[in-house]
């Protein structure tokens, strides 16, 4: 499975698990392609702050605000923070190690994030659960 | 009697009038209905309220209105002063400098009190390049995260067109402000 093919569908949110794909192989073909790859590893994630403190290390921050709002809006301010990205992709690892709740509020985060992104930039965002 | 309830029973007797009325002068016939007429705009002119007690009925119009000081105390004059500015810009309904602004802001967290979605808008609010990232709000401390990316983790959200919010730590508190003219 081509990863390119995988974010260039309509779903914000795309289940990479089960094809032969792997996160690395992901990461590197969309970065090849001009994404901006934010990769973060699940497992043994107890709750959201964990997924949080590994967005800010992916983006080199050593702080995040803890809530969901600040989250999709950090995603947002992606366009000015990072703009001649192609466009903005959230390799999940591990996926199913995040507990139910905030896996529910980081998929709806991420499917707010990437409306805001499209209609106002032009950009795609796309979150791949491994 | 409230304003409200003044106002609300006002509505259910001008509401009420045509069943009076027509219960009072149950299907009448066509010549009956003739006949009748004098009447009827005789009772009317009796039920007639006069107009100016129509006016408090039209929904009032809700604004954010300029302004040149702020309660609680921002002890800061730049954040101050960048606050009044954008609330400035608000009420003549921009040119905001970003597309996220003016903007529904979901309230994801519930912090600010539920409302339906699209009751708040929020705003960037940009403040001078180092100002504090320690800010005493109405006597209170906080302690504001680093300002990372070109909008920075300041925002104003507006609720209802007219109650004003100040997020200092990228909407992880919320502090009601009162802009005062």
């Amino acid at each position: 499975m081509d990863a390119l093919k995988l974010v260039a569908g309509e779903a914000p949110v795309a289940d990479a698990r089960g094809l032969s794909l792997s996160p690395a192989g992901a990461e590197a073909a969309l970065r090849a392609a001009g994404w901006l790859v934010l990769r973060a590893d699940c497992a043994g994630m107890e709750g959201r702050d964990a997924l949080f403190s590994a967005f800010a290390a992916a983006l080199g921050r050593d702080y995040f605000a803890s809530n969901w709002d600040a989250f999709a809006d950090a995603l947002v301010s992606l366009a000015y923070d990072e703009p001649s990205a192609a466009g903005y992709v959230l390799v999940m690892e591990s996926y199913a190690s995040l507990p139910a709740g905030p896996a529910v509020m980081f998929e709806e985060s991420v499917k707010d994030a990437a409306a805001s992104l499209m209609s106002g930039h032009g950009k795609a965002l796309r979150a791949l659960l491994f | 009697m409230t304003a409200k309830n003044k106002k609300v029973s006002l509505l259910a007797a001008l509401l009420l009038l045509p069943f009076f009325l027509s219960s009072a002068f149950a299907a009448p016939s066509a010549v009956e209905q003739l006949a009748l007429q004098p009447a009827a705009s005789a009772a009317l002119d009796s039920f007639a309220a006069p107009e100016p007690v129509l006016i408090p009925l039209l929904p009032e119009t809700k604004a954010v209105h300029p302004g040149t000081s702020i309660l609680p105390v921002i002890e800061d004059r730049g954040r101050v002063d960048a606050i009044l500015e954008l609330v400035a810009l608000i009420s003549r309904g921009g040119p905001f400098p970003f597309k996220e602004d003016h903007k529904t802001f979901k309230n994801k967290e519930g912090l600010l009190p539920a409302q339906p979605l699209g009751f708040y808008k929020e705003y960037t609010l940009l403040v001078p390049k180092n100002s504090s990232r320690q800010l005493v709000i109405g006597g209170v401390l906080y302690n504001l995260p680093p300002s990372y990316g070109v909008r920075g983790c300041e925002r104003l959200v507006v609720g209802g067109n007219e109650i004003v919010y100040y997020s200092p730590t990228h909407y992880a508190d919320f502090i009601r402000l009162t802009i005062l003219p």
